[in-house]
């Protein structure tokens, strides 16, 4: 089963201290253990961590044409800062990789089952 | 380590947290009584250099940042209506001439404040590190793998916290004391058991010594509580183990193939100890227990018999005062020893979810009943159940090292 854990954080530059560059390191390097441990469990999908909201691009063609806008929409204290895709049995072992992520000391991770995934050209049910 | 001074800095280590606790003592404010610390070792590392160390390095430490403080609560007092008497009344009279063993020691009233309800949960052995040890919040981060950025700000909200309780603690009421224990004790546990469950590729030292050195601390402050000396003794008996419990190539070793001659024997006598002044005290509470418990299995392990009864009966207290999933899958697996291993199947088959066994999480998802449930299914010759078992206890598994163990196994 595919699961996503989306992780949310404070946006950088929000209220709160800013990280130095050794803590950036040492978050780093926790991060670095989580996803070798992913790797060597052998439920390891992708990992992208993102850049800020700000540098967002939203296109939409809701209103019938399309329109390309520049940032955010809500100023949301927390916003998407990464996504981890795992590949396991269940939610309770996706939620059992969730309680490892290094990142909960300073945000938090949504876990979302995958209802279906386009994988090699097709739609797998999970 | 051949310059006085610096021996003479190290030496005084030990009494930094007895000078913040006496001087925040007064007014409650931690950071404050930090910061006095902090002027005085500064100018120690350039007094202490140039004139040699003085004779009683802790009790010129404490002069030195009693009078900083003052200076500040001279310049709070002119411009605010603190009660400069009030305050230097706590601290009696001239601490000039003290010397270390007569300062009073008001450390347990600091760690009872780090401990305070009104104070995050998370946040309480940050706090006594903090205070007591006099760690900084990057040593603390480091320590626990937490960032600094996360450390300082929960520091700063909890010693604004302190501050915000209006009193110095400096005339505590001895109940009140008492009845903070629990949550003093459940702090530095809480420090010590984050550090067995971290999925890093190898166990990091952490904050084991740090752990280690607040509950002797706790032990010490309270010679006559038998939980505080129970938490040394489980706390010190754990950490024993530390360097055991990963083999040369970092695989996982399961205790009972742990060799006893890894185990510190340092911190094993002093469990022992700390064990004995339990039951010299009368009260046996919940990580007496636990400690008592772990003596046994040290003792399983290291003479070849374990007295499997009396851990049922240990596990059997145990349940009845503090239930815990854990605890009832380890009573499962010590029943399982004693009266075979369908009694402890049938003992984790009782732990169905949704029983409020004190324990949020869920028994489908708690990997260490999967592991056992997969080993006594091995053992009654089940092996297709067995192997069903290990595959669930193996996808629950997030540490690598204690993932490839159970990958290994002949199953």
């Amino acid at each position: 089963m595919r699961c996503s854990l989306l992780f949310h954080a404070p946006e950088p530059g929000a209220d709160g201290p800013t990280p130095t560059d050794e803590e950036i390191q040492e978050m780093m390097r926790l991060m670095d253990d989580f996803g070798q441990a992913l790797t060597s469990a052998g439920v390891f999908v992708a990992w992208e961590m993102l850049t800020p909201s700000q540098t967002a691009t939203t296109v939409t063609r809701k209103t019938g044409q399309v329109v390309i806008e520049d940032g955010p929409f809500a100023a949301a204290k927390e916003a998407l800062a990464g996504v981890v895709v795992i590949d396991v049995p269940d939610t309770e072992a996706a939620i059992a990789w969730a309680e490892k992520f290094p990142g909960t000391s300073y945000g938090t991770i949504e876990v979302r089952p995958a209802a279906t995934s386009f994988v090699d050209g097709a739609w797998t049910r999970p | 380590m051949t310059d006085p001074a610096d021996r003479a800095m190290i030496l005084s280590r030990d009494g930094w947290g007895r000078i913040i606790a006496l001087i925040a003592a007064a007014d409650g404010d931690i950071s404050g009584a930090e910061d006095a610390l902090s002027t005085a070792l500064e100018r120690a590392v350039t007094a202490w250099r140039a004139e040699g160390p003085p004779d009683n390095p802790e009790g010129w430490l404490y002069r030195v940042a009693l009078n900083a403080r003052r200076d500040v609560w001279k310049s709070a007092a002119a411009r605010t209506t603190t009660a400069l008497d009030d305050v230097l009344d706590h601290l009696g009279s001239d601490p000039a001439d003290h010397v270390p063993d007569a300062l009073p020691d008001r450390r347990l009233e600091l760690l009872a404040v780090c401990a305070h309800p009104d104070i995050d949960p998370p946040a309480r052995a940050l706090l006594m590190l903090s205070a007591v040890m006099g760690m900084t919040g990057k040593q603390i981060a480091a320590a626990m793998a937490l960032p600094a950025a996360t450390v300082s700000a929960r520091l700063t909200r909890a010693k604004k916290r302190v501050a915000a309780l209006g009193v110095g603690f400096g005339h505590p009421d001895r109940l009140d004391l008492e009845s903070r224990l629990p949550d003093v004790q459940e702090a530095i546990y809480g420090a010590f058991a984050i550090e067995w469950a971290h999925a890093a590729p190898t166990p990091r030292a952490g904050m084991v010594g740090e752990a280690v050195y607040l509950a002797g601390l706790l032990a010490c402050l309270c010679p006559g509580d038998g939980e505080s000396h129970g938490l040394a003794a489980l706390i010190h008996l754990s950490a024993a183990r530390f360097p055991a419990r990963r083999g040369a190539a970092g695989e996982f070793v399961p205790l009972t193939d742990q060799d006893p001659a890894l185990w510190d024997p340092t911190l094993t006598e002093s469990g022992e100890h700390h064990l004995q002044e339990v039951y010299r005290c009368g009260h046996v509470g919940r990580f007496g227990l636990e400690a008592a418990i772990q003596l046994l299995h040290l003792a399983g392990v290291r003479t070849g018999t374990t007295d499997w009864p009396m851990l049922l009966r240990l596990h059997d207290d145990l349940e009845s005062l503090a239930p815990s999933l854990g605890g009832s899958v380890s009573r499962a697996a010590v029943l399982a020893e004693v009266e075979g291993p369908e009694a402890g199947l049938a003992s984790l088959d009782a732990l169905s979810p949704g029983t409020d066994s004190g324990d949020a999480k869920r028994v489908s998802a708690f990997q260490p009943a999967w592991v056992l449930r997969a080993h006594l299914l091995d053992r009654l010759g089940r092996t297709g159940d067995a192997a069903e078992a290990y595959r669930r206890a193996i996808e629950l598994t997030t540490d690598p090292a204690e993932r490839r163990f159970l990958e290994q196994r002949p199953h």
